[in-house]
C-alpha cells in the first residue's frame, strides 16, 4: 500500500495551522517573542528525551522506510520535529488566545 | 515500561508539580475555558492524522504494553498523551505569562517596595485576624499613589 512518509505527512498537518496562527495573531505572538519560544525549545526537548525512554522501552516503533533516516540516539529526526511543532501549535494557540483580549 | 507509565511519569508528574505551584492561581476561570476548548481542539486535530499514520504502519504500539484497546486505530493512550501534553504546555505558558504580567504591573521601583511593606504590615496583622484600620489605610494610599503615578504617564 502506497502512502506518504512521516516527514512529508507531518509538515502538511502543521504548517497550516502555524501559517494560520501567525496571520491571525501575529502582533501578539511578536510582542511575546521573549517568551513562548524558550517555553516550545524546552518542551521540545524535554519530550524528545522522553521519547527515546519510550523507544527504549518499545512502547512505540516506527516504519523505517518511511523515515529520512537522521536519528539522535533511538529518536527518528521527524519526531524531534513533531514535538517541535507540536509544541508550537499549543503555545502559539494559547498565546493569542489569552492576550487577544487582554491587551 | 507500559505506555501508562510513560503518562504517570512524564506527564502527570510534572503537572503534578506545576499545579502545586500555581495553586490558587489555576482558579482561573478564562485560563480554564481556553484550555479546555485548546485541548479539545488538540484531539480532534490530531485523531484523523494520528488514525490514518497508524493505518498506513507510520507508526505502531506494543499490544503488551497497552492496554489492548484501540479507538480507530489508536490506543487510549495516545488519546491521553495528546489532551496531557496540551495541558503541559499550555499551563507552563499561563504560568509564565502571568508571572511577567505581574513583574510588568509592578511599577517603579518605589512603588514596589512600597507596596511590599504595606503587603507585609497587612499579613502581619492578618495573622491576629481582621487587618487594622492603619494596614488597610496604607495598602490604600499605596494603590491610589500608583494610579496617580499611571495617569501622570
Amino acid at each position: 500500500m502506497t502512502h506518504w512518509s512521516y516527514f512529508p505527512y507531518l509538515l502538511v498537518w502543521a504548517l497550516p495551522v502555524i501559517i494560520v496562527q501567525w496571520l491571525v495573531g501575529g502582533r501578539y505572538l511578536w510582542s511575546e517573542r521573549n517568551l513562548w519560544p524558550w517555553i516550545v525549545l524546552s518542551l521540545c526537548i524535554y519530550f524528545s528525551l522522553a521519547d527515546a525512554v519510550a523507544i527504549r522501552a518499545g512502547i512505540w516503533h516506527f516504519d523505517t522506510t518511511s523515515l529520512v533516516g537522521l536519528w539522535l540516539g533511538p529518536v527518528p529526526i521527524e519526531e524531534v520535529l513533531f514535538y517541535l511543532l507540536t509544541a508550537t501549535m499549543i503555545v502559539q494557540g494559547f498565546v493569542i488566545t489569552w492576550r487577544s483580549k487582554r491587551s | 515500561m507500559t505506555y501508562a507509565d510513560f503518562l504517570l511519569l512524564f506527564l502527570v508528574l510534572p503537572l503534578s508539580v506545576l499545579v502545586i505551584f500555581l495553586r490558587r492561581r489555576l482558579f482561573d476561570q478564562r485560563y480554564l475555558v481556553l484550555t479546555g476548548i485548546l485541548m479539545l481542539v488538540a484531539l480532534v486535530y490530531m485523531a484523523p492524522w494520528d488514525h490514518l499514520a497508524a493505518v498506513w504502519g507510520l507508526w505502531a504500539w506494543a499490544n503488551s504494553q497497552t492496554w489492548g484497546l484501540r479507538w480507530w486505530a489508536i490506543p487510549p493512550e495516545e488519546y491521553l498523551f495528546c489532551v496531557l501534553e496540551a495541558l503541559l504546555a499550555i499551563t507552563l505558558t499561563y504560568a509564565l505569562l502571568t508571572r511577567e504580567a505581574r513583574k510588568g504591573e509592578a511599577g517603579t521601583f518605589l512603588s514596589r517596595q512600597r507596596r511590599g511593606e504595606a503587603a507585609l504590615r497587612v499579613s502581619q496583622d492578618e495573622k491576629g485576624g481582621i487587618p487594622t484600620q492603619v494596614s488597610r489605610r496604607n495598602h490604600l494610599e499605596v494603590h491610589i499613589e500608583e494610579s496617580e503615578q499611571e495617569e501622570r504617564s
